[in-house]
């Protein structure tokens, strides 16, 4: 065999891997087409391969090729390319080296230099793909100042029954009543939502990543805090992304691979600043030419810009700067109308504490697509921010009628029955929840709570069982626990009650309600001290909570301590 | 509507199980083989297996298998249409296959087989297009709007196209703009023109003619438009919906798109589920009015959800994986029916049922608790707990500990010259001195399995030792390690002590640790050598060997100079190592010739502590080793005299001033260190300042001043840094020699004829090792201490002063610490130590034998009168036995506060102590008397460390 043919069946070889990989991530096998992806990079890493360049020929007519385009389309931009190359993998220089100084030598190329960018590319784009979570399924729109503490306090799951109206029976304290009403009007629960937003979280592929919260993965500081180190692969290239290193301008002028790279940023290492610092210097790179561009794809500039305004958008809005945000997202909207600028933007008047502006732009989409149910959830989500629960179930209603499997909308009336005290209807949501194959430590706890108020009592232990057993964070687990405590309540064994409001602070220290609870309990039990040094960490961790106010006011009043 | 499932009508599995087939290797098409013929299921697997199925009904029989072939590249993808031009009949379809470096058209023929056999396939080779680059995938259709054949063009894996034409007619071309990730490439037969998503997540539409003439006229061309998708896609179909209007269909990563072929939006519907691949189909005709568009989308949690337009209208639930591949086809007996093959080869006809999906839920495997089961198991982990933490029996835990882990260190007795200083890496001017090194072994012997083993060599500061740990982790029993140590000289410093220790801690599996300690001396010789004796000396003590089993002879000690029956009487030791230039230090040992008694004599104070420290260790060793009594065994009690001195006694003797200018010069070098932090500190701010400015200038204002001045600052900066390493090295090495200081002080205080806890009490507070801390230094640290012994110890000075009143002084005055006042105290200490042992040594001899001179020359000038009182009294005290002890009134300790003096009972409260008078003290004391016995049991005593409640009881307040 001529050195050629050898060279073309090494490269074949090559390039079937590459097939492979690309097929793989068609099919969302995100981890293996990874693995193949390092094993292509690390044959273009380690020299063992040795296979020589292509016909002097062939390649020169390639290099034609290349140059003819280069001039043509991307002109004054290809050579500066050239030098930025070498900072993707090391690999690439030789190659070019190879092309430009080939004169007919076999020299050690490895692997083309397309390839290597190509293979590189797909793995950031596997590894992206496997952690990506909708930033829009998160849900902050009603914590917008103290959105850090909020977000760790409220829980992650529906919580019916945290109401304290129904728990406080045993504790004759007129206090205490007022105490609930104003903690249910404030509404700082927003019900139902740990068992609703399943979308790209519980269908998202890769269920290796299955240690991570399925519900909704929190603000762009949470992700910051767990997404991208924690499930990083064992990673023979992981120096390649060193993403904390890369420079934005460079890479702000490669087109290709920028918007990838933004989103691995982003989803991937969560890393919200650089993601920001990305957006800004590709938007200045198209500010200061725009002749340039205008001139290569005239249709593109003005639609490159949408996506780029939206994501930056989406930055500022994770980096809690909705005002900065609002223009981007508007010109962005302007240019085209994505569902997702749409959502963003609502986000953000919410953020602002402008419901009505958001409602009204929902509203303007919702005219475009009638039967989107995106934007109906969106709208009834709205409502519920602003507590208008009867127009939020109305819209609830309206979605899981177009589209009657939409988890969201059932779990959201489900909480809706519960808290109208209907628990019976409830359950019936909730069934069909379980019965779409949602299978959740939430839902078996919401269910359980359903069938307790409902008067189903056989069910109501199996079902903390199971939720119990599926419970993997220690937030749930507190929940869960919590909720047990109203069962002993309900059942009148106070000791009960105790035990489990303890295993819930075992689990989560800084539970307030279950403080809280446990204070009255002990103050129920006649021991007024701990009730009052339970009532104050309470306070430490809510010092909002209107029942613990109330309940520490009321202990001032009757007891001279 | 609720969720449905999928129902199964025919499945098979395909011959290839391995996860190799993608969204290409299925196909729904006919051949045109027969009249009435349905569709025919093609799979191709990328290990290059090729199936032809034709379902006949609901079951799979093999007869549906029609054809089952091999081929030797991997499939690609699979396509159906009329190739070949030369084909008559216009319902023939060829099947064409794509492998990575070729294109095959096939004629499938078909054989009618005899009776139950059924008919089978055949593939005819048609063509054979070879490529050099490997393909992605194809893309065919009437390119140019050529009738009754179809073109072809080849997409690749780095984003060329090979068109092919006509019979063998091909050329290759490129989109222009970067290069992409492979993605499909789709035709458009209404606008003759190609969609492909470019590197910027563009969907870009090119005329077929723009494509084929870019390689001819070398011209450069643009797409008709193109419109930002702004995601990455899976798969994009084309429909053809209207007369007037194609659709295409395209599946996102996470958006469902649909546009016009003119670039129009039809919409973008946000999918809540991650979708894996999709079908779109049109119902009806287009040319008809009431074609409806219905796409079917499959998630990765294998839903199928049905759209029509955008709007969901059905959604069903597969009991299998998700399948990688769907189309709709019409098989035989099945019109409409979906068609899925998952990526392990699971190829599946299904159709929509109205049979709703129930998801079943696993039952709970929850075990019956067994309460006493449960009890039983706590109860045996308790126990366990329990073993393991029982503290009460401190020696048989130790023995226990010895057991499992045997460990046996020893030092060889002769010095080395040989050392590899390169290889231990002894710094140059060490290593220039050529000192001895010596060698040690140490064996560690594991009987029982460890989970963790830790060995820590601990050498004097100034020596080193060529392994210094060792940490095994999971050790099974029966491990045995031998570590062959070397010691040597690492810095220029006086050492202190010859002792090496080995500290072996372990964790048993259990998490059960345990700690061992050997100890092994470094030979003299390694740091002295012989000289000729000095007749007269600076410094001179005597030690009184009143053991019956040790000679009194040199050789007994110093057996490293001298030889065994060697009868020298006195030996000059010159300390080697850190080797002044001017200074031999010299230490010289003189044995009595008819009395029993040892004199050490030397100028300097560094020269001491090793050879008292071989003094004392060798007598207490030898005299251990031959009386039966062993000296740990008996119960500290009140008022014994040190028991040390039964065998050994020191002259009551301390070298105050010299012991003390040590402490003068290391206090003053740490005073210094201070000084020279702050002044650093100050420079640091001035140059962060100068920094801060140069920052703040403008580009206009010269920095030329600036600048310089920074310089200066810098070099400053340096040179005052180097200044402060400087004055470090010197404070290191005045520790070391404060180190010999007090532990000269120590040796002697060890062997005074004076009661035992206060020896115990006074080595406790002399400790070293001196250790000082950035933020406190050693005078700082022992200043409480020595504070403490001052006023409530047993030298307690006067019975007349307040003592709480003291205590109060002493706490509010923390923060400035007075260094004179320490000193002062630090001198007076001794002073009074030496006093006290020197007036029991009198009475001692004045009993026993008439005084000896020497001794009589060391005391210090004659007590005062006041205290000689005292004194006696308190000898009055000691010479009272063990019987008295409970007594009231002598309870707490000899120093006793005197009764007749008054107390302030609330002072005292506010102090926090509690005070008792008489009999109820007594009693009280007689108990603590007994619990301290008990206590006493578990306490490794060696060398006891008095407890705080001891220790305070000692110094004459009741806790």
């Amino acid at each position: 065999m001529t050195p050629a043919a050898t060279s073309a069946a090494t490269l074949a070889t090559l390039e079937l891997q590459y097939f492979r990989a690309v097929s793989l991530y068609r099919r969302r096998s995100y981890e293996q087409c990874a693995e193949v992806c390092n094993a292509l990079l690390q044959a273009g890493h380690d020299n063992n391969v040795q296979i020589f360049a292509k016909h002097e020929q062939q390649q020169q007519q390639e290099e034609a090729q290349q140059e003819q385009q280069q001039t043509e389309h991307e002109s004054s931009q290809s050579y500066k390319y050239g030098s930025h190359l070498q900072r993707i993998g090391p690999r690439r220089r030789r190659g070019e080296a190879a092309k430009d100084g080939g004169t007919g030598q076999p020299v050690a190329s490895i692997m083309p230099t397309w390839l290597m960018e190509g293979v590189w590319q797909l793995k950031m784009r596997a590894l992206t793909q496997r952690v990506y979570l909708d930033d829009l399924e998160v849900d902050d729109a009603d914590d917008g100042v103290n959105e850090e503490v909020e977000f760790e306090r409220i829980a992650t799951a529906a919580r019916p029954g945290t109401s304290i109206k129904t728990a406080f029976q045993p504790r004759p304290s007129t206090s205490q009543r007022r105490a609930t009403a104003l903690s249910h009007s404030s509404g700082s629960t927003r019900p139902g939502s740990g068992v609703t937003r399943p979308g790209t979280a519980i269908s998202r592929p890769g269920s290796s990543l299955g240690a991570r919260p399925a519900s909704r993965c929190g603000t762009a500081s949470r992700v910051r805090a767990t997404s991208a180190a924690a499930f990083n692969v064992g990673d023979a290239t992981a120096a390649l992304y060193q993403a904390s290193r890369l420079n934005p301008t460079i890479y702000a002028e490669r087109e290709a691979i920028v918007k990838a790279l933004f989103q691995f940023l982003y989803y991937h290492e969560a890393d919200v600043q650089k993601a920001h610092s990305l957006c800004e210097a590709v938007l200045d790179v198209q500010r200061q030419r725009p002749g340039l561009t205008a001139l290569a794809t005239p249709a593109d500039a003005a639609r490159t810009d949408w996506w780029w305004q939206q994501q930056l958008g989406r930055c500022l809005l994770a980096l809690h700067y909705p005002r900065r945000a609002e223009s981007h997202l508007q010109q962005s909207l302007a240019a085209f109308p994505h569902p997702d600028t749409y959502l963003l933007l609502s986000r953000l008047y919410q953020r602002l504490r402008q419901p009505e502006r958001s409602l009204v732009l929902i509203g303007q989409a919702v005219e475009r697509q009638p039967f989107d149910v995106t934007y109906r959830l969106e709208q009834a989500r709205v409502h519920a921010a602003m507590s208008q629960q009867e127009d939020a179930l109305q819209l609830y209603r309206l979605a899981a009628r177009l589209q009657p499997i939409n988890v969201e909308a059932l779990a959201s009336i489900a909480v809706g029955y519960f808290y109208d005290n209907n628990p019976e209807m409830s359950l019936m949501y909730y069934r069909r929840i379980l019965s779409l194959g949602v299978h959740t430590s939430e839902l078996y706890c919401n269910i359980a709570l359903c069938c307790l108020y409902g008067g189903q009592i056989d069910l109501v232990l199996p079902c903390f069982q199971r939720a119990l057993l599926m419970a993997t964070q220690p937030e749930q687990k507190a929940d869960i626990w919590y909720n047990l405590s109203f069962v002993a309540l309900t059942s009148g064994d106070f000791n009960l009650a105790k035990r489990c409001l303890q295993l819930c602070l075992t689990s989560d220290a800084r539970d307030g309600s279950a403080l809280n609870n446990l204070a009255v309990l002990a103050a129920h039990g006649g021991d007024i001290m701990g009730a009052k040094s339970y009532l104050n960490a309470a306070k430490d961790v809510l010092p909002d909570a209107g029942e613990v106010t109330a309940n520490l006011q009321y202990m001032d009043l009757n007891y001279k301590l | 509507m609720s969720l449905f499932n999928v129902c199964s009508w025919w499945s098979a599995q395909c011959g290839d199980t391995f996860g190799d087939y993608d969204v290409a290797s299925l196909l729904c098409a006919r051949f045109g083989l027969e009249a009435q013929e349905k569709d025919y299921i093609i799979v191709g697997s990328q290990s290059g297996n090729l199936s032809i199925y034709y379902p006949h009904s609901n079951v799979f029989e093999a007869t549906d298998l029609l054809l089952e072939t091999q081929l030797v590249a991997p499939i690609l993808g699979l396509y159906a249409g009329k190739f070949s031009g030369n084909v008559r009949n216009e319902n023939v379809n060829q099947l064409g296959v794509l492998l990575p470096n070729a294109f095959v058209i096939y004629n499938v023929q078909s054989l009618s087989g005899l009776a139950e056999y059924g008919t089978q396939l055949k593939l005819q080779q048609l063509a054979e297009h070879k490529f050099q680059r490997v393909a992605f995938s194809m893309c065919q259709g009437h390119f140019g709007q050529v009738k009754g054949r179809e073109f072809f063009c080849v997409v690749h894996l780095d984003g060329t196209l090979t068109f092919y034409e006509q019979d063998g007619i091909s050329y290759e071309c490129r989109f222009p703009g970067q290069r992409s990730l492979p993605a499909p490439v789709v035709y458009c037969e209404r606008t003759d023109s190609f969609f492909r998503l470019s590197a910027t997540w563009h969907l870009q539409c090119y005329s077929y003619q723009d494509l084929s003439h870019s390689l001819v006229t070398k011209s450069s061309y643009q797409p008709i438009w193109s419109q930002c998708i702004g995601e990455g896609i899976l798969d994009m179909h084309i429909v053809q919906l209207k007369e007037s209007c194609s659709y295409i269909m395209i599946l996102g990563e996470r958006n469902f798109i649909c546009l016009d072929d003119n670039g129009k939006f039809n919409f973008i519907l946000k999918l809540d589920y991650a979708p894996k691949c999709f079908y779109s189909f049109v119902v009806g005709y287009y040319w008809e009015p009431g074609a409806r568009l219905i796409t079917a989308i499959v998630s990765d949690a294998a839903k199928l959800h049905i759209y029509e337009e955008a709007n969901i209208i059905w959604a069903a639930q597969w009991q299998q994986p998700a399948p990688v591949a769907i189309q709709r086809s019409n098989v035989q007996s099945l019109a409409g029916s979906i068609v899925t093959l998952t990526a392990t080869g699971q190829l599946t006809v299904g159709y929509l049922g109205a049979q709703p999906y129930q998801f079943q839920v696993l039952p709970l495997n929850i075990e019956e608790l067994s309460f006493a089961e449960a009890h039983k198991q706590l109860q045996q982990l308790e126990d366990e707990i329990k073993e393991s933490v029982d503290i009460r029996d401190m020696d048989a835990l130790n023995q226990q500990a010895a057991d499992q882990v045997r460990l046996s260190f020893s030092i060889q007795r002769e010095v080395f010259d040989d050392l590899d200083t390169l290889l231990l890496d002894v710094p140059a001017d060490v290593a220039v001195k050529e000192l001895p090194s010596a060698k040690g072994l140490l064996k560690v012997k594991v009987k029982a399995e460890l989970a963790e083993l830790q060995v820590v060599i601990k050498a004097p500061s100034g020596v080193r030792c060529s392994q210094e740990t060792l940490s095994l982790v999971d050790v099974p029993a029966g491990t045995t390690r031998e570590l062959p140590l070397d010691f040597y000289m690492a810095e220029l410093l006086h050492i202190h002590s010859t002792r090496v220790e080995v500290f072996a801690s372990f964790v048993s599996p259990r998490g059960i640790p345990r700690v061992l300690q050997q100890s092994a001396c470094l030979p003299l010789s390694m740091f002295y050598r012989s000289c000729q004796p000095q007749k007269a000396a600076g410094i001179k003590l005597t030690y009184t060997i009143t053991s019956k089993h040790v000679p009194p002879k040199l050789v007994t000690f110093f057996s490293e100079f001298l030889e065994v029956d060697s009868e020298a009487q006195a030996l000059g030791l010159q300390l080697l190592c850190p080797g002044l230039d001017k200074i031999t230090e010299v230490i010289t040992v003189v044995a009595a010739k008819n009395s029993n008694r040892v004199r050490i004599q030397s100028d300097c104070v560094e020269t001491f502590a090793m050879i008292l420290e071989r003094i004392v260790d060798t007598t207490m060793q030898l005299d251990n080793d031959a009386s039966l009594l062993k000296m740990h065994k008996k119960k500290p009690k009140r008022g014994v005299l040190n028991r040390c001195v039964e065998r050994i006694m020191a002259a009551p003797f301390i070298p105050t001033q010299p012991i003390l200018h040590r402490a003068d010069v290391h206090h003053e070098t740490q005073q210094n260190i201070r000084k020279q932090t702050e002044q650093l500190d100050e420079l640091w701010q001035q140059f962060k300042t100068l920094q801060r400015q140069l920052q703040e200038q403008t580009e206009s204002e010269p920095k030329e001043a600036l600048t310089m001045q920074i310089e200066a600052n810098y070099d400053h900066l340096i040179l005052e840094g180097d200044k402060l390493v400087e004055i470090r090295r010197d404070e290191h090495r005045q520790r070391s020699d404060l180190n010999c200081a007090v532990a000269l002080a120590k040796w002697i205080i060890h062997a005074l004829n004076l009661e035992e806890r206060v020896v115990n009490v006074v080595n406790s507070v002399l400790s070293v090792p001196v250790e000082d801390w950035t933020e406190l230094s050693w005078e700082e640290s022992m200043a409480p201490g020595i504070d403490m012994l001052h006023h409530f110890g047993p030298l307690m000075r006067s019975k007349s002063t307040s003592t709480h009143g003291l205590l109060d002084g002493n706490t509010s005055n923390r923060d400035s610490f007075d260094y004179s006042r320490f000193r002062r105290h630090f001198a007076t200490l001794f002073d009074r130590i030496v006093r006290l042992a020197s007036s029991s040594t009198d009475e001692q001899a004045a009993k026993q034998t008439p005084a000896t001179e020497q001794t009589v020359e060391q005391v210090q000038p004659v007590p005062q009168l006041n205290e000689i009182g005292n004194m006696q009294r308190m000898l009055g005290d000691k010479k009272a036995p063990v019987p008295r002890a409970g007594k009231p009134n002598l309870s707490s300790s000899l120093e006793a506060v005197e009764d007749e003096e008054e107390y302030d009972e609330e002072d005292l409260r506010d102090m926090g102590y509690r005070k008792d008078y008489g009999p109820a003290a007594g009693a009280e004391g007689d108990e603590k008397e007994q619990k301290k016995g008990k206590r006493s049991e578990w306490v490794n005593e060696d060398f006891e460390l008095p407890t705080t409640e001891e220790l305070f009881s000692d110094l004459g307040i009741w806790w």
